[in-house]
């Protein structure tokens, strides 16, 4: 997928709007696009794609979240780090979903 | 508590500290709270609550329920559930309620009470005998009854300086996994526990304006609030400061590092 298209998706821009609302800066939208395009190369899939796929409207029932859901778990894992950290990367997709209105269940820390 | 101060501080709390359980007294509070409410006819066997606590429910209980409310990430962190549910066989209790309060000198002749008026008069209409008339509206009355007992609850958590918070769930698993019988309808659960975030929450949340809600008279005119009293409520600390309030993007941020929740 090509830089342009990545940002020319529908799901993208949903996702930088949300990203703008919460006042993050452009550095930290730039940090969380690249992890994004990260793990749509890890998937294999382009944004828009991987919204359209998780959720199907017709049913109104989740289809591949289980897949999207260890994938955002084995992609975490790929980097070495605190738990913190590893879960935070795997937050931004979390994230991404959630501004595109599906959600992933979360990640919970042994203490809880 | 102030009773203003309590209603005015009452917010959806959705970050709990999970670790800190809650006192048994502080339960039985706020249980009793909902217990003393007001109820139709004192049938108050109609309203009736499951509690679920962390460390000494059976932990898959605990998790199922979690699961059927959605795995939001607040009702994780409560150690305290309190499922409300409404039983429809409590309003078999109608008559010897009534007939109760005849007892206790609540309801009097002075008001044309008398247990013969109960059996002639009130167990006949459908519109105070509920169950012998529209199940729907039943429903409904029962519905809003729960509902007053367990807006006293939520308020008798705040005085207890602890957070709480409604949230929905798939109603027929809380029913299997409670063991509820079929006329049972479990209704929201009540979250319970010290609160991770700041116990203003961020601010009050919005509301429409008292005009928009309130009316004079007639339907749609409206009643005007008067503002010496809304100075007064103010001071009193039950209107308070509004969402958000200028440090609450970064407390958010705080709680989701906390509890590693996507930001």
């Amino acid at each position: 997928m090509t830089e342009h298209a990545f940002d020319a998706s529908a799901a993208v821009r949903k996702y930088v709007e949300d990203l703008k609302g919460k006042g993050l800066s452009g550095a930290e939208q730039q940090q969380r696009l690249a992890i994004l395009a990260e793990f749509c190369a890890f998937v294999g899939r382009s944004p828009d794609q991987m919204v359209a796929e998780i959720f199907d409207v017709e049913t109104q029932k989740y289809k591949k979240r289980n897949f999207y859901s260890d994938r955002v778990r084995e992609f975490s894992a790929r980097i070495s780090g605190t738990w913190s950290e590893r879960t935070a990367r795997g937050n931004v997709i979390r994230g991404f979903f959630i501004a595109n209105g599906r959600r992933l269940p979360n990640e919970k820390p042994d203490w809880l | 508590m102030e009773f203003k101060q309590a209603v005015g501080n009452r917010r959806t709390i959705r970050y709990f500290k999970s670790w800190q359980p809650v006192e048994p007294d502080k339960i039985q509070a706020i249980l009793e709270a909902a217990r003393l409410q007001s109820q139709h006819g004192n049938a108050k066997l109609i309203r009736k609550a499951v509690v679920i606590e962390r460390g000494k429910t059976p932990d898959d209980v605990r998790q199922a329920l979690i699961d059927a409310m959605y795995n939001q990430p607040h009702a994780q962190q409560a150690p305290v559930f309190i499922v409300w549910a409404i039983d429809m066989s409590g309003w078999e209790s109608l008559r010897g309620a009534l007939t109760e309060l005849i007892e206790v000198r609540a309801l009097n002749s002075t008001h044309g009470w008398s247990r013969e008026f109960i059996e002639t008069a009130v167990i006949p209409n459908a519109d105070f005998n509920v169950m012998a008339g529209d199940h729907v509206f039943a429903e409904w009355l029962s519905a809003f009854e729960c509902g007053l007992a367990v807006g006293s609850a939520l308020l008798a958590a705040v005085d207890a300086g602890l957070g709480t918070a409604l949230v929905t769930g798939r109603r027929a698993q809380i029913r299997q996994i409670l063991d509820m019988p079929e006329y049972v309808t479990p209704t929201q659960v009540q979250l319970v526990g010290y609160p991770a975030e700041s116990p203003d929450a961020g601010g009050q949340r919005p509301s429409p304006p008292f005009e928009k809600l309130y009316f004079s008279g007639k339907w749609g005119v409206p009643l005007q609030s008067d503002p010496a009293v809304t100075a007064d409520l103010k001071a009193a600390g039950m209107l308070q400061e509004p969402a958000p309030l200028r440090w609450r993007a970064d407390e958010i941020r705080a709680l989701a590092h906390l509890f590693g929740l996507p930001e």
